[in-house]
């Protein structure tokens, strides 16, 4: 007995002791996965002509099946209303088969698609939708669809089918089956078919049966198609033979795409399991996985069993752009089949055949990893990555979105996760802005400063002056680059706000007392709290000086700017104020309903459309009530990055992010797709282009221009109009009447906008000049106010109480970062 | 003759087998039972010095050094920097003022309410559960509750309008400390008060029967017997309500957040929030002086209790 006290003692003990030790194995990811996807790529040697393009690509048997719309010379269209011909490309479709790696390309001639034809008031067409194998044979599934459309009685019909085809090594049909066929005529029914359409068709392993699949349900079929059972069921997706013979579908449930295995003994679909990661498509697997399926970040697998699914492929690490890919087949071997298309600014594209080949990780030649941390992934950022991986010898991306270990219940748990490896020593060399704590990363001496690399390459005044210096630190650091920015400002009518270029909130409220009774001093939609947030957007740097910790939340100042949120409603009826928020903003404006108007300049055109192209009326940038700066501020656009301090390949990481200031003068390409360009020499040219005026003869060449065409705001009418005509076409030398750059939409109607004018210029530089905060949102700031203001609002207690308890509480925040 | 040499080499085997003892027994008794001590002491050494002793000595490297990614040592700038910070300044101001409001009023009331306990009073079981109680209920469920009673719009507001009163913002204003002793006190109470009633327990009755004899008041028996046997615990429960005190955090902040009303931040909300800003030269500069003052404090605690509590120590 005292012996086994001992022995119990001496375990416990070593227990203890090893499970101290427990957690201090090595981590995962440092020894990283035994095999990576390995992509090799093979440019598809069909010509589509100017114009072609690759309808879809099916991997079935071993072999690559294609469909392509060719360029085949011109043909002469007639518009059947107005009689007008014009000649444009006709185009032909094609059937071709070939080897996966896109060798031994031959056209199947034998088989004859109809392609789509339309003469006006009749639409045929006709279609491969999926080419797959089933025992030995390959089949495919054609589908056509004819429809008529009376131009007098508005009466159409329609007819559309699908045939099961079996086809040989040419491409000839060796049978040919009726898998559904169903027309409507609107003269003489009285409703559309709600029957059992089918949308796909999956064979068993040995084609002895066959899986109609519609989105009401699934209909299990004999070798001949004739139906055995239909299981029903709504919103189905897609359905899948799996390798161990069992079928499953996918439909749409409360959160998301489900999966169900259907019990063909019971005639029914099982339970439903959620499908993981947002999967778009859903594939036959392996005996490893049996269920594939891939989405935006990379090729899945899924255990049926367990419903727990496994990246097996991530696309930025296999270079590949989810993007351009299209559908993924799973090969027998392990390796997996898909094919990219990319589009060039021409219109022409590039397509691709790519096997990602399972290699064992040690063969693989290894590259310095630089790490790059982001919050979200977006278009640029992953076409760039890819784009440095593919062609960079020594160095890769590896990328961590954080934002995927965000949950339900913990919206910032990839930024905890992010905090939490700076803080043990794991810095990424690459920060993507966006949804960073930028600030606070600064001012902990995690950024490099980027004038030193930026001075070098580009030069001391690369930079746009007003951004550069609203981006700098007070101790004259750089530590982010973007692409482009975009200002946010606010106007009124200079009769009424004056023609400074800032004001405070008494000037404000005595602009305000000179409007009609009722007037609004900004849209009537804004309540106290948004008043009090956008009116703290401008003047946080009144009231905090982090500098010394100092706070002024308990001025007089303050407590008069809680005061001028009474003049807003406590919260704002939608309901009851429809005519109110119909009313166009500039109309209120210039009717003396509305004191303030905001406008965004998101490119050079933007803020002409919104402002002065709208009404006669002589307006203001004056911003809003500040007393410092000017109440405008700027905004980060497009792509944005920091390197790290610590990082010991920072010279790389410079090559991969000064890219996006790039600028070629030849091709006027800078780099950026959203906002105004902050390299000046793109700045410089975004104005000569917008200020050249487009002649006819020219207007096909202004595609290249690099001034954003996006003003795009939808108007109650498409109807052409002209509001303000100061602003109107220019006249060429030799008579011709300059074509608008671009149209913007209101509720009136239409307008088109022009080259800009000289004036124009200085008033858009002056605003941007003008500026000089970047807009900033502190969580912690905001939250505090908030809940502070809660009890003013809602009349519970007086400013100046709550103003003393926000100067209480920020106080200490605000010290705390001193 | 080699099996002649193998039976010497048998006899010659024999007597070394009868001698060979294991280390252990050569070994006085003395001696086994302070290794027998240590074997069972190492688990919880190696514990404490792994999960207690080692980190601190990584604290206290993190206040010397000058950030997280630049480990140059910057000797006490850090220290310096923390002390010339407004917000530490504050939290430390609270935190003492808490703690000297709180820690007599902890210790004064749970040994009055022993030593109720302690006479004849009947329902004495059921009064030790109702103040024993608190130490059951969870902190979140707590914080509920005071947030009912406390909140602007909360019961005891409702009622003191009632009454025609004017409501208190009782955790935005100075009002603020009466409630966090409040929920403090009831929290600590009970479990100091069991502390006190095992020692009063312990007080020799010998002495109190002869004190009565030679006619001693209620207020002489207490002072100089019950007080002097009770000093040990006295210290122990002052020590222990001053760490409770400390710990008062984690009841404001599920009330009031990150960032209180002035008088409501503690040190562990400056610790804290400079956990979140990842500014791991300040917490550590702050944690390493908290725990300085701390252990200074204890031992004058304990230097206070030697002199006091001596003679009945024996």
């Amino acid at each position: 007995m005292k012996n086994l006290r001992k022995i119990a003692a001496i375990v416990l003990a070593l227990l203890f002791i090893v499970s101290a030790f427990a957690g201090c194995n090595k981590p995962e990811e440092e020894t990283g996965p035994a095999f990576t996807y390995v992509p090799e790529y093979n440019t598809l040697s069909i010509d589509v002509g100017t114009g072609g393009y690759l309808d879809n690509v099916y991997y079935a048997g071993g072999k690559v099946y294609a469909t392509a719309s060719i360029a085949d010379g011109t043909e002469t269209y007639t518009d059947p209303e107005t009689g007008e011909s014009w000649e444009d490309t006709k185009f032909v479709t094609k059937f071709y088969f070939m080897n996966p790696d896109g060798s031994d390309i031959k056209e199947l001639t034998s088989f004859k698609l109809a392609g789509s034809k339309s003469d006006g008031n009749s639409y045929t067409n006709e279609n491969i939708s999926n080419i797959f194998t089933a025992g030995d044979k390959v089949y495919l599934l054609k589908s056509s669809y004819s429809s008529t459309n009376d131009p007098d009685t508005g009466a159409y019909s329609y007819t559309e089918s699908a045939y099961l085809c079996e086809i040989d090594a040419e491409g000839a049909i060796v049978s040919e089956k009726l898998a559904y066929e169903r027309s409507y005529d609107s003269s003489k029914d009285s409703g559309e078919s709600t029957e059992f359409t089918p949308n796909n068709i999956r064979a068993s392993k040995d084609g002895t049966k066959w899986y109609l699949v519609g989105n009401t349900g699934v209909r299990v079929c004999d070798s001949e198609l004739n139906e055995l059972f239909t299981v029903e069921g709504t919103d189905i997706n897609d359905c899948v033979v799996l390798p161990d013979g069992r079928v499953v579908i996918t439909t749409w449930g409360d959160t998301g795409l489900v999966f169900k295995v259907l019990d063909e003994t019971k005639k029914a679909f099982g339970e439903s399991q959620s499908l993981p990661n947002n999967w778009w498509n859903i594939q036959q697997g392996n005996d490893e996985y049996p269920l594939i399926g891939n989405n935006d970040s990379g090729i899945y697998g899924l255990n049926i069993e367990t419903g727990e699914s496994t990246k097996i492929v991530d696309y930025i690490d296999a270079d590949l752009d989810p993007d351009n890919i299209g559908s993924v087949f799973p090969l027998d071997d392990g390796n997996f089949f898909c094919y990219s298309t990319s589009w060039d600014d021409q219109g022409g594209n590039k397509t691709e055949l790519i096997t990602l080949k399972k290699t064992d990780s040690a063969t693989v030649t290894e590259k310095k990893v630089i790490k790059l941390a982001m919050m979200s992934m977006d278009y640029n950022t992953r076409t760039r990555i890819i784009d440095f991986n593919k062609t960079n010898p020594e160095y890769r991306i590896s990328v961590t979105d954080y934002s995927e270990f965000n949950t339900d219940s913990d919206y910032s748990a990839g930024l905890t996760k992010l905090n939490t490896e700076i803080t043990s020593g794991t810095i990424p060399d690459i920060f993507v802005c966006s949804g960073m704590p930028i600030d606070k990363y600064a001012s902990k001496g995690i950024f490099e400063d980027i004038t030193p690399y930026l001075e070098k390459d580009f030069g001391a005044d690369a930079m746009v002056d007003a951004f550069r210096k609203a981006l700098t630190t007070d101790d004259g650091k750089l530590y982010e680059l973007y692409s482009a920015f975009y200002v946010e400002t606010w106007y009124g009518l200079k009769k009424v706000v004056g023609d400074g270029t800032s004001w405070t909130y008494k000037d404000m409220q005595a602009a305000l007392a000179t409007l009609q009774p009722g007037a609004t001093i900004f849209e009537p939609y804004y309540d106290r709290s948004s008043a009090t947030s956008l009116f703290l957007s401008a003047n946080m740097e009144s009231y905090v000086d982090w500098e010394t910790g100092e706070c002024h939340f308990d001025s007089d100042d303050f407590i008069g700017l809680l005061e001028a949120t009474n003049l807003f409603p406590k919260e704002y009826n939608w309901e009851d104020n429809q005519d109110e928020t119909n009313e166009s903003t500039i109309k209120r404006l210039t009717s003396g309903k509305q004191l303030l108007a905001s406008a965004y300049m998101y490119d050079l055109n933007s803020v002409r459309g919104q402002t002065w192209y709208q009404t006669k009326e002589e307006l203001s940038f004056v911003g809003l009530p500040t007393n410092s700066g000017t109440g405008s501020t700027f905004g980060p656009a497009g792509e944005g990055y920091c390197i790290s301090s610590t990082s010991q390949y920072k010279d790389v990481c410079w090559d991969f992010i000064k890219q996006i200031f790039e600028y070629d003068e030849t091709t006027a390409n800078s780099g950026y797709y959203w906002g105004i360009p902050t390299n000046k020499k793109a700045y410089e040219k975004a104005f000569e282009t917008a200020m050249t005026p487009i002649y006819p003869d020219e207007e096909a060449e202004s595609g290249s221009s690099s001034v954003t065409y996006s003003s795009y705001y939808g108007g109650g009418s498409n109807e052409l109009v002209v509001l303000n005509d100061k602003y109107g076409p220019a006249t060429s030398a030799d008579g011709k009447t300059e074509i608008a750059q671009t149209t913007y939409g209101t509720d009136d109607g239409q307008f088109e906008i022009f080259a800009m004018t000289a004036e124009e210029r200085t008033m858009i530089e002056d605003i941007i000049n003008n500026t000089t905060a970047i807009s900033r949102y502190d969580d912690s700031l905001t939250t505090i106010i908030n809940e502070e203001c809660e009890a003013f609002f809602s009349g519970q207690k007086s400013a100046a109480d709550t103003a003393q308890m926000i100067q209480s509480r920020v106080k200490l925040y605000v010290n705390e970062q001193k | 003759m080699t099996a002649e040499k193998t039976k010497t080499a048998e006899i010659t085997e024999e007597p070394a087998k009868k001698k060979k003892k294991s280390p252990l027994s050569r070994l006085s008794e003395k001696k086994k039972d302070k290794l027998r001590g240590a074997a069972f002491l190492a688990p919880s050494v190696l514990g404490v010095s792994l999960f207690f002793i080692l980190p601190f000595f990584v604290v206290v490297y993190y206040s010397l050094i000058k950030g997280t990614l630049n480990h140059e040592f910057v000797l006490f700038d850090n220290y310096k920097n923390v002390i010339g910070n407004e917000a530490f300044r504050i939290a430390v101001k609270n935190t003492v003022d808490f703690s000297v409001m709180v820690v007599p009023l902890a210790v004064v009331l749970s040994l009055g309410l022993a030593l109720i306990l302690e006479s004849k009073l009947p329902m004495k079981s059921q009064f030790r559960t109702f103040f024993l109680s608190p130490i059951m209920v969870p902190v979140a469920s707590v914080v509920l509750i005071w947030r009912v009673l406390f909140d602007y719009n909360g019961a005891l507001n409702q009622f003191m309008l009632d009454f025609g009163l004017d409501k208190i913002d009782w955790l935005k204003s100075e009002w603020c400390l009466v409630v966090i002793t409040i929920l403090y006190l009831w929290k600590n109470l009970g479990y100091n008060m069991v502390l006190f009633m095992a020692a009063l327990s312990n007080v020799p009755q010998s002495l109190l029967e002869a004190a009565d004899v030679e006619g001693a008041s209620v207020w002489y028996k207490f002072f100089a017997i019950k007080l002097r046997y009770l000093s040990p615990t006295v210290l122990f429960v002052t020590i222990l309500s001053l760490i409770n005190s400390f710990k008062v955090f984690r009841e404001i902040y599920l009330l009031t957040g990150d960032y209180p009303y002035e008088r409501l931040y503690m040190l562990q909300h400056f610790m804290n929030n400079m956990f979140n800003a990842l500014d791991y030269q300040k917490l550590s500069s702050a944690a390493v002086l908290m725990a300085l003052f701390m252990v200074i404090l204890i031992a004058v605690l304990f230097k206070i209790e030697d002199i006091f509590g001596k003679d009945v120590e024996g």
